[in-house]
């Protein structure tokens, strides 16, 4: 399927030179279709300024995120009747800044979405790519193990591994990281077993190439770009179970700001300070929303069969 | 004949619904924060329980309104001159709900239930006035021997609701848990675990036929989800709610009160004075100084509640012990004093080259607002130089490390009240389990048994008031307030809530409606 678009330019052909305007073509057609797709600009938008704002926060921020006092607590939006310029959406029921906590917050649904991510592919890849090419008993082995899992409910997981290791960043990613690699194994698997036999992983072995570099040279760049479609979604979803395990008190300790926390310390004000929960409810969700249009249209900008009509 | 049961309930359900939503008319409905787990008055353990019991049974000496004692089902009472035998004079003419006669064998077979080695109830009246032996004088006299003087007696009363022996002895215990029945203003109808208890008044209740006729108790967990049906109509008395949380909402209903009670239970921080610089009393007072609880009360609580001045409860307290007050500048010099001075000027006071820095530990969702409370004087603390890291626990958590005694220096807690300066004091005793203060004072513990022994009103003030400056004087809590008891009533409903938690319905009036 998508492999035939970038399979003659790898190391299958060693002599041939790569031709620098197929490259160049290549970019022009990237920044060509993502321009069309106007959605997905605008969630590449709010990401990068959501990377900006949340990495530099502790310069930005306008007020210290955890500077507890009884006399500021629960102010208004700047823009309802006695909210105030100073706090300028507001202040929770111990006194703190919203918009600063919101900024900071967001390092946090940053930080675990990606590295999870990570984690969950090198897993996925690895395996996926062993059961794929060895077959047999591997395999069975393999397979067996990511269905039990994929029967498991993940929250029940995430949630029973938390329980037992205890709150904290590390162990969160490591968590969503570990109980979220069955999709890519099932994938580059899939991959695998229909590319192993193609004509050029022959070449490949017939040249004597050792096994590694078959796997990760020939191989893997052919399953690529499903999985960038897979870990675009997975990003998202990794967020919204940090920001349900927080919310749920399993996730980072009360002390780390998050907006899954900030949501759960919302939710008893939700009818009479709606702002406490409604803004980081928000962030989640732009957030979210933005990622999952970059990955529509990475997935259709991805997927050979579409061309370059998309 | 259980589908008969089935449906009758079923069109029971729809009637109340409907009644609910019209015009207020339906039955009288109390919204519970928890579920009882059982009516059988010698297991209960709860507020929640005693607060349904009180309804459907009676004492022999009642504790009022007011907190003061009063007789119910005996008219009057007496102790001899070795102080260990009560004479109780019961009331003539009382009949339990199934009809069985209340006399001085009702009285002897509940304490001696309360003692049944077989069925192990979780009551501990009978130990606590050291019951020896009930001798029945005559049908309505009984004489209650103890095994040594116990002046708290009559406290001791208040919860020793008396059971019908027919009834009680001829039911398996089981079904007893379910079904109660005693002599008080309301009998059962029925109990559905997890759903409701459901009550009607008893016409032939010595004091008279209650006002409410159908009353129905259910438990609701969430704040929000008792605050709406109030607002709908649904519920005339609801618990546990937090004045910054519901007053917006209530006012926008017509009518819709927010009732706020001073409570008994003693809100405190817990010092373990076992733990370094927390065991000098100058240190313990500086964190009292330290602790603006008045802004509290303004900004969390609305203005209502103050702060603790003795941790004895009115009417035993002593007025002449003034709170703490807010006085950082004291709190510092305090400090000072104690030794503690912050020598490589990051903010935090250093005794001995060591950092002040403390634990607090917390249990979340046991106190009114202790999480968020925990959080303020944390930040009070840090102003005054005292590194304090606020640690919340589950309550299930929080309980078994205070069995265990392995609580951080810091731990929030309350004690509940029984309006006795005894048994208010008894807080501070060494050993007591639940007090991990670790603070022994010599004098306090000698005027303690010497209160146990004084039967004489001016004489227990005397002890009680000197013992009440100690306290004051020495500080082994961080003294905060005595929780308000937060409830909303509807438009119809007309009560003072009492200051013990418990929800007495002969107490409450309803409004005349026009209609």
């Amino acid at each position: 399927m998508s492999e035939q678009g970038n399979m003659p330019e790898s190391a299958s052909e060693p002599d041939v030179y790569p031709i620098m305007s197929e490259s160049e073509l290549r970019w022009a057609k990237f920044r060509r279709s993502l321009m069309r797709a106007k959605p997905a600009m605008l969630g590449g938008v709010f990401l990068i300024l959501l990377v900006v704002v949340s990495f530099s926060a502790p310069l930005i921020v306008p007020q210290d995120p955890s500077l507890v006092d009884v006399n500021l607590r629960l102010k208004p939006p700047v823009w309802v009747e006695g909210g105030s310029a100073r706090y300028f959406l507001g202040t929770d029921a111990l006194g703190r800044d919203v918009l600063s906590r919101l900024m900071y917050g967001g390092r946090v649904s940053i930080l675990v979405g990606l590295s999870s991510v990570v984690i969950s592919g090198v897993i996925g890849i690895v395996l996926g790519l062993v059961s794929g090419f060895f077959g047999g008993k591997i395999d069975d082995l393999i397979s067996g193990f990511s269905e039990i899992q994929l029967a498991f409910p993940f929250m029940l997981l995430a949630l029973t591994i938390m329980a037992v290791v205890g709150p904290g960043l590390l162990n969160i990613i490591v968590v969503l990281g570990i109980s979220r690699w069955v999709a890519y194994g099932r994938v580059v698997r899939g991959q695998v077993i229909s590319i192993r036999e193609r004509e050029f992983v022959e070449a490949t072995r017939a040249l004597g190439y050792p096994l590694y570099r078959i796997l990760f040279m020939q191989i893997l760049p052919n399953t690529l770009s499903p999985l960038i479609v897979i870990a675009t979604f997975a990003v998202a979803g990794n967020i919204i179970s940090e920001s349900s395990l927080s919310f749920l008190g399993f996730g980072v300790p009360p002390s780390v700001v998050t907006w899954g926390g900030m949501l759960s310390e919302g939710r008893e004000y939700l009818r009479g300070a709606w702002w406490m929960a409604t803004f980081p409810g928000l962030a989640i969700m732009a957030t979210v929303l933005s990622i999952n249009l970059i990955g529509d249209w990475l997935r259709d900008y991805m997927d050979p069969r579409l061309g370059d009509d998309m | 004949m259980k589908r008969a049961l089935l449906c009758g309930f079923c069109l029971l359900l729809v009637a109340l619904a409907a009644c609910g939503r019209e015009a207020k008319q339906g039955p009288f409905t109390v919204l519970l924060s928890v579920e009882a787990n059982t009516l059988d008055p010698h297991f209960a353990t709860a507020t929640i329980e005693w607060s349904i019991l009180m309804n459907m049974f009676d004492p022999l000496i009642e504790r009022r309104g007011d907190m003061t004692l009063g007789p119910a089902l005996a008219e009057r009472w007496e102790v001899d001159e070795t102080k260990k035998v009560w004479t109780f004079h019961l009331r003539k003419g009382v009949k339990f709900h199934n009809g069985e006669p209340f006399d001085a064998e009702s009285v002897r077979y509940t304490f001696e239930r309360m003692r049944d080695r077989k069925l192990k109830p979780r009551i501990t009246v009978y130990r606590r006035i050291f019951l020896d032996k009930i001798e029945k004088v005559d049908s309505h006299t009984v004489k209650i021997h103890t095994k040594r003087p116990v002046a708290t007696l009559p406290v001791w009363m208040v919860n020793a609701f008396m059971l019908p022996p027919g009834y009680y002895s001829s039911t398996p215990p089981k079904e007893l848990l379910k079904k109660p029945v005693g002599s008080g203003p309301y009998k059962l109808v029925r109990w559905v675990k997890d759903d409701h208890v459901e009550m009607e008044a008893n016409e032939n209740w010595w004091r008279g036929e209650p006002a409410i006729k159908k009353v129905v108790w259910r438990p609701v967990a969430e704040a929000s989800a008792r605050i709406g049906e109030l607002e709908t109509g649904g519920a005339d008395v609801i618990m546990n709610i937090s004045p910054d949380q519901s007053k917006t909402i209530l006012a926008r209903e017509e009518g819709l009160q927010l009732k706020g009670a001073r409570g008994g239970r003693r809100i405190y921080l817990g010092i373990r004075t076992d733990h370094g610089v927390l065991g000098d009393p100058r240190v313990r007072r500086a964190l009292n100084h330290a602790i603006d609880f008045e802004a509290i009360v303004r900004n969390v609580f609305l203005g209502h509640g103050s702060r603790m001045k003795s941790i004895v409860n009115p009417p035993n307290a002593d007025p002449n012990i003034k709170a703490y007050a807010y006085d950082p500048q004291k709190a510092k010099a305090l400090l000072a004093e104690a030794g503690l001075k912050d020598t490589n000027g990051d903010g935090v006071l250093e005794a001995d080259g060591k950092p002040f820095e403390v634990k607090l530990e917390v249990p979340t969702s046991r106190y009114l607002k202790g999480k968020e409370m925990a959080e303020f004087l944390a930040a009070y603390f840090r102003d005054v130089g005292v590194r304090v890291e606020v640690i919340p626990l589950e309550w299930s958590v929080f309980l078994a490390r205070r069995r265990k005694k392995t609580l951080a220096p810091l731990y929030f807690h309350g004690f509940s009240s029984a309006f006795n300066e005894e048994l208010d004091l008894g807080v501070l005793r060494p050993n007591l389990f639940a007090n991990l203060t670790a603070w022994r004072n010599r004098e306090f513990i000698q005027n303690y048994k010497m209160l146990g022994q004084a039967f004489h009103p001016a004489e227990r003030k005397r002890i009680s008031y000197r013992m009440q400056r100690i306290v004051h004087e020495e500080s082994p809590w961080v003294f905060l307030w005595n929780q308000y008891d937060f409830f909303g009533l509807s438009a119809r409903t007309q009560w003072t809530p009492r200051p013990d938690e418990r929800i007495y319905l002969p107490t409450i009036r309803l409004k005349e409606t026009k209609e």
